[in-house]
């Protein structure tokens, strides 16, 4: 396994096209860098704040929650089985690092975090532009003197990271038991709020809930079509003003394949097999879903994907309102903002501890525009902290009202 | 400026009708426990029928309303306003300014949300010889009371505003003041007097933090600390409650302690109102005039006479009553004269006042006007929420912030009001009595003899009219019947009842005991039972600790949920509330159930984790709030009334030492659920 493989080459992409044009003006200058995702639970965080302090990495963590199955025998000695959901607290860590020591830091990260173990968490790389005041400079070094062995470690690609955002209260929960019952991944839930529809309300706006749940699945890319539909069609997404989801490419990562927990029956569970086949295959591209194909001609589903990028940023909270605003101006709606916090390498005084990240997806045609306005109003140039990511989205399903 | 859409009406209704049933769906979840329970409990367990059932059903009607603007108001505009103030206030100013702040803020919101009236109702059975330092406090020292109370939370706000400032351990506050306050309420327990006041303090502690309070202190903690807490791991704005609910109790113990000095030790009733104990009394009272009212209406026919001092002056004095009514109204503390004859004086008395008309007893108090009610309930809710409204806003005004969602805010303040007062009239008007209802009827489940219901006068008795029966051991009783809506009803005939002299008898109706009189603990389950299930429901309907379970949800990205929480804080509650019920019902010490409960308290807070302490600590706070107080005040009184226990204190303080307990156990357990999950994956790998 290498790194190479890397983002399909795509005909159009509007992430190189904002790349050519900042580049071209010569105001702002994008950083090419990988987005490291790690999806931990909370027990284990600390290793891996200690981990990027020693490599001297900033970055954002957020809280979320990964729902598994949880399978019990009922109660009172009566047969069967009990299937719930049970959730566990989760740290989110995002932080980003030149392309080219992208897999070695992920593969560091996996041996001193014991991520090998399933139920521990999940890591993934995705390629991106930065915007941010200097380029991500980790000290790859300090990585040897860390304590961590050495694991054979399935490292998958063509992998895509799939982000549901919803509406309703209650259908995080709803949708991340479909997922499970697909066998998908373990999913993760967060929370974030979405104004957009409010801000354009009087103050009948107090009966739109600004709160929104995002379900975030990692998904091999083959089956990420089908699955997509399958949970639009289940989470009835094709109507207005319920949420949208959007897939971004994922380069290479490793899963979460601990979807249950409880009473184990065999002496290994589908997901060990399914990991073992995994590795010996070295990807994922043998598990091809039958129904999923056969769902997908059935599905008429009267969305079709539009070409997107995401554009997140993260900034203060009222720089982020600003650009929220400026955004809403070229018509970029749909902006999700979560509260995160910066994790810093030293101890630098004048930062704020609370920053917030919105992620927008941004139809192809206008990501230029969208990225001029918020390079106009940004202050990445002051703030050590603040970041812009651009990133392809190649399929969006986005009901407009 | 973004484009404003206008939503066409027809769509507005519908989004405000969806809106609107969502929330009072919810809320109608949230009492239909409580409701159903007491109904039940009523009608089919003391086979009681319901008096007044419209009203009381319009009552919880209010307060399904009232609960479902109040929570929608503290969402929408107190809650994001404490926070917003929390955010803005460490980046202009420094932490002295803060603390200011919060002390201001705690003090104002003691005095805005007097919970006095609560703590005077559990007290209005004390009596001034037996604890004349609880006495003074209660009464005349009452306003000193509020003022220390307040103080209390206004050290407590402020130093929570430190404790988010600097991000120091809650841990390390809760054991400095937890075992300094226990310390100090042993030392009370060790004298007569200051003993009693114990109650009296752990109760101030759990009942002033309230339901407006709670809330905007919560949102105000998450604020500082999001903008101020230096390294990670904050317990996001938990912590404040704990520290308002220890710091009145301290500052209540030290009241009594300076109180205690000049104060007269408990006495007998008689040597308390002698003309010599006279500058003892006084001191208590303030002046000779509420002594004596005190002693007509708590006090005995003892107590009179030891207060007049002659047995010449005492007949005299008691014989007036019936000639000056202007000044009967002083003297006999607001009860009518013929009240006080059939309630309070002795046959001794009744036979001085002989002359006067027992028959035209006034009915029992009406329940106060619909009307009035809503009146005095909305002046209160004002009182609450308008003065803490407006110091937030002028904080912002003065930091030059502007509020992004102007009109939303004030409409959550306006829901805020119209919350709070059709809360709590409902519960005066529907869930109180019906609490009431139930608790005075409670205490025939664990008596052994039948109960005082009431007493009528037959004038022109005839005892031609007395028949005999016989039973089938031989022994013979007299009767007569006497008619109930026109149809006939063997009663039985006591002698001694007849005055002959004036051809009355004196029909004494009572309620026969709910078991028969063997079988009391079997009265004693039942009613601790009703305790337990009273506790649990009307907590789950306490609008802080819902607002409580919402941030908990949000600061766990759901990981914990609401539900969950106020699951475990109402069995808490539960719990709490029998044990006080107990202490009622043996007269047991409280501080041989405080103490323990808290060193229960201390191996547990050592084992959790930060935040978590934070939160089940908090959550102890915001148990006790406007559904809970007046149910378990109205039950406890008319046990302790019929036990004739001096006061109903402690329960409240109990109550809110449980949940701590649940909801870190809750924790621990959720903890080990957590690391089992990873630990199983540990061992399938080292048998690989």
């Amino acid at each position: 396994m290498s790194s190479e493989n890397t983002t399909k080459e795509k005909v159009f992409s509007p992430s190189r096209t904002v790349w050519r044009t900042q580049m071209a003006k010569g105001i702002y200058t994008p950083h090419r860098v990988s987005r490291i995702t790690c999806i931990i639970n909370q027990l284990l965080s600390d290793k891996v704040t200690y981990f990027l302090q020693k490599i001297g990495i900033t970055a954002y963590t957020e809280s979320g929650r990964t729902v598994r199955e949880f399978i019990k025998p009922r109660s009172l000695g009566l047969p069967g089985d009990i299937k719930q959901l049970q959730s566990s607290p989760v740290v989110i860590f995002r932080f980003t690092v030149p392309r080219e020591s992208s897999y070695s830091v992920i593969e560091a990260l996996i041996e001193y975090a014991e991520l090998y173990i399933p139920g521990r968490g999940t890591i993934f790389s995705q390629d991106l532009m930065e915007f941010s005041k200097e380029p991500p400079a980790p000290n790859l070094g300090a990585m040897v003197n860390l304590d961590m062995g050495t694991h054979d470690l399935t490292i998958l690609n063509n992998l895509a990271y799939v982000i549901c955002v919803l509406s309703n209260p209650g259908s995080g929960e709803m949708l991340a038991k479909i997922a499970l019952e697909l066998g998908v991944c373990v999913p993760l839930i967060t929370s974030g709020t979405g104004n957009d529809i409010r801000d354009q309300l009087g103050l009948i706006r107090i009966t739109i809930p600004p709160e929104k749940e995002i379900v975030h699945l990692i998904m091999p890319e083959q089956d990420s079509n089908s699955i997509i539909r399958l949970l639009i069609e289940q989470g009835r997404l094709d109507k207005p003003g319920r949420g949208f989801i959007y897939h971004t490419p994922v380069s290479f990562g490793f899963i979460d394949t601990r979807l249950r927990i409880g009473k184990q029956k065999y002496a290994a569970s589908i997901e060990q097999i399914i990991a073992a086949i995994d590795q010996l295959k070295a990807g994922t591209n043998w598990r091809k879903r039958l129904d999923a194909e056969i769902e997908e001609n059935k599905v008429n589903s009267s969305i079709l994907p539009q070409d997107n990028c995401e554009i997140s940023i993260v900034s203060d909270e009222e720089r982020i309102d600003v650009l929220r605003e400026a955004c809403l101006q070229v018509g970029a709606t749909g902006a999700v903002t979560s509260r995160i916090v910066p994790q810093l390498n030293e101890k630098e005084s004048d930062v704020p501890l609370s920053l917030i990240r919105s992620a927008i997806s941004v139809p192809a045609n206008i990501t230029n525009e969208v990225v001029d306005v918020l390079l106009d109003n940004t202050t990445i140039k002051e703030n050590a902290t603040d970041r812009i990511h651009v990133l392809d989205s190649p399929a969006a399903y986005i009901q407009s009202l | 400026m973004i484009k404003r859409k206008s939503v066409p009406f027809l769509d507005a209704i519908n989004m405000l009708l969806a809106y609107a049933r969502v929330r009072i769906l919810e809320q109608i979840k949230s009492v239909a426990f409580i409701i159903i329970y007491l109904v039940v409990f009523q009608t089919l367990i003391l086979g009681v029928p319901l008096a007044n059932a419209l009203g009381t059903a319009g009552g919880i009607a209010l307060v399904v309303f009232g609960l479902a603007f109040f929570l929608e108001g503290l969402i929408l505009g107190l809650m994001p306003l404490g926070e917003r103030v929390g955010v803005k206030l460490p980046t202009k100013v420094g932490i002295s300014i803060i603390a200011g702040f919060g002390l201001i803020l705690g003090f104002g919101a003691t005095l805005a949300e007097p919970a006095i009236s609560a703590l005077k109702t559990a007290g209005a059975t004390v009596t001034a010889w037996d604890s004349p330092l609880l006495f003074m406090l209660l009464n005349r020292y009452a306003e000193w009371l509020v003022l220390s109370v307040g103080i209390g939370v206004g050290v407590a706000v402020a130093l929570g505003m430190f404790k988010f400032y600097y991000n120091f351990s809650i841990k390390i506050l809760i054991f400095t003041i937890i075992p300094l306050i226990l310390i100090l309420s042993i030392i009370a327990s060790l004298n007569d007097n200051l003993t009693k006041i114990i109650g009296l303090a752990w109760d101030c502690g759990a009942v002033t933090t309230g339901a407006v309070t709670v809330p905007l202190v919560l949102a105000l903690g998450i604020g500082v600390s999001r903008a101020s807490s230096q390294g990670k791991g904050s317990s996001g704005g938990f912590g404040i409650i704990l520290l308002a609910s220890a710091f009145p109790v301290l500052a209540v113990l030290i009241l009594g302690f300076t109180l205690n000095i000049k104060a007269p030790n408990p006495t007998s009733e008689t040597e308390f109102f002698s003309t010599a104990n006279r500058e003892q009394a006084k001191h208590v009272f303030g002046d000779v005039e509420k002594l004596q009212t005190h002693a007509y209406t708590l006090g005995s026919e003892n107590a009179r006479k030891a207060f007049y001092g002659s047995i010449e002056e005492y007949e005299s004095a008691i014989k007036s009553l019936a000639n000056n009514p202007e000044n009967n109204k002083s003297i006999l503390g607001g009860l009518s004269l013929s009240t006080w004859l059939v309630q309070k004086a002795s046959d001794n008395e009744r036979n001085l006042l002989s002359d006067v008309n027992l028959s035209d007893t006034p009915a029992p108090i009406a329940a106060s006007s619909f009307k009035e009610t809503l009146k005095v309930e909305t002046i209160s809710g004002i009182r609450a929420v308008i003065p803490l409204s407006i110091l937030l806003v002028l904080v912002l005004i003065l930091l030059r912030e502007k509020l992004k969602y102007k009109d939303e805010i004030v409409l959550g303040i306006v829901f805020t009001l119209i919350g709070m007062t059709l809360l709590t009239s409902g519960i005066k008007l529907g869930l109180a009595s019906l609490g009431g209802e139930v608790g005075a009827q409670l205490p025939r489940a664990f008596a052994k003899e039948e109960k005082f219901v009431d007493r009528v006068v037959i004038n022109n008795f005839d005892t031609s009219l007395v028949y005999k029966g016989i039973a089938t051991d031989g022994t013979q009783k007299s009767f007569f019947n006497i008619l109930e809506e026109g149809k006939p009803k063997p009663i039985e005939f006591k002698a001694d009842r007849l005055d002959k002299a004036n051809n009355r008898y004196e029909h004494i109706i009572t309620q026969p005991p709910l078991f028969k009189s063997k079988l009391t603990v079997l009265g004693l389950i039942l009613v601790l039972v009703f305790a337990f299930g009273m506790g649990y429901g009307a907590t789950m309907a306490e609008p802080a600790l819902n607002a409580l379970g919402i941030t908990v949800e949000g600061l766990t990205v759901g990981a914990i949920k609401r539900a969950q929480i106020v699951q475990v804080v109402s069995i808490g509650v539960g719990i709490g509330i029998v044990l006080g019920f107990s202490r009622i019902l043996f007269d047991l010490p409280l501080i041989w159930l405080i103490v323990p409960s808290y060193i229960l308290l201390i191996p547990l807070t050592i084992l959790s984790e930060e935040e978590f302490t934070a939160i089940a600590w908090d959550s102890g706070g915001v148990t006790t709030g406007p559904v809970t107080v007046p149910l378990v005040l109205a039950m406890g009184l008319s046990i302790g009334g019929v036990l004739s226990i001096s006061d109903g204190f402690g329960v409240l303080a109990l109550a809110s030492a449980f949940p701590i307990i649940t909801v870190l156990l809750f924790g621990l357990i959720a903890r080990a659920k957590q690391r089992k999950s990873i630990s199983n994956n540990l061992k399938d790998d080292a048998n690989e």
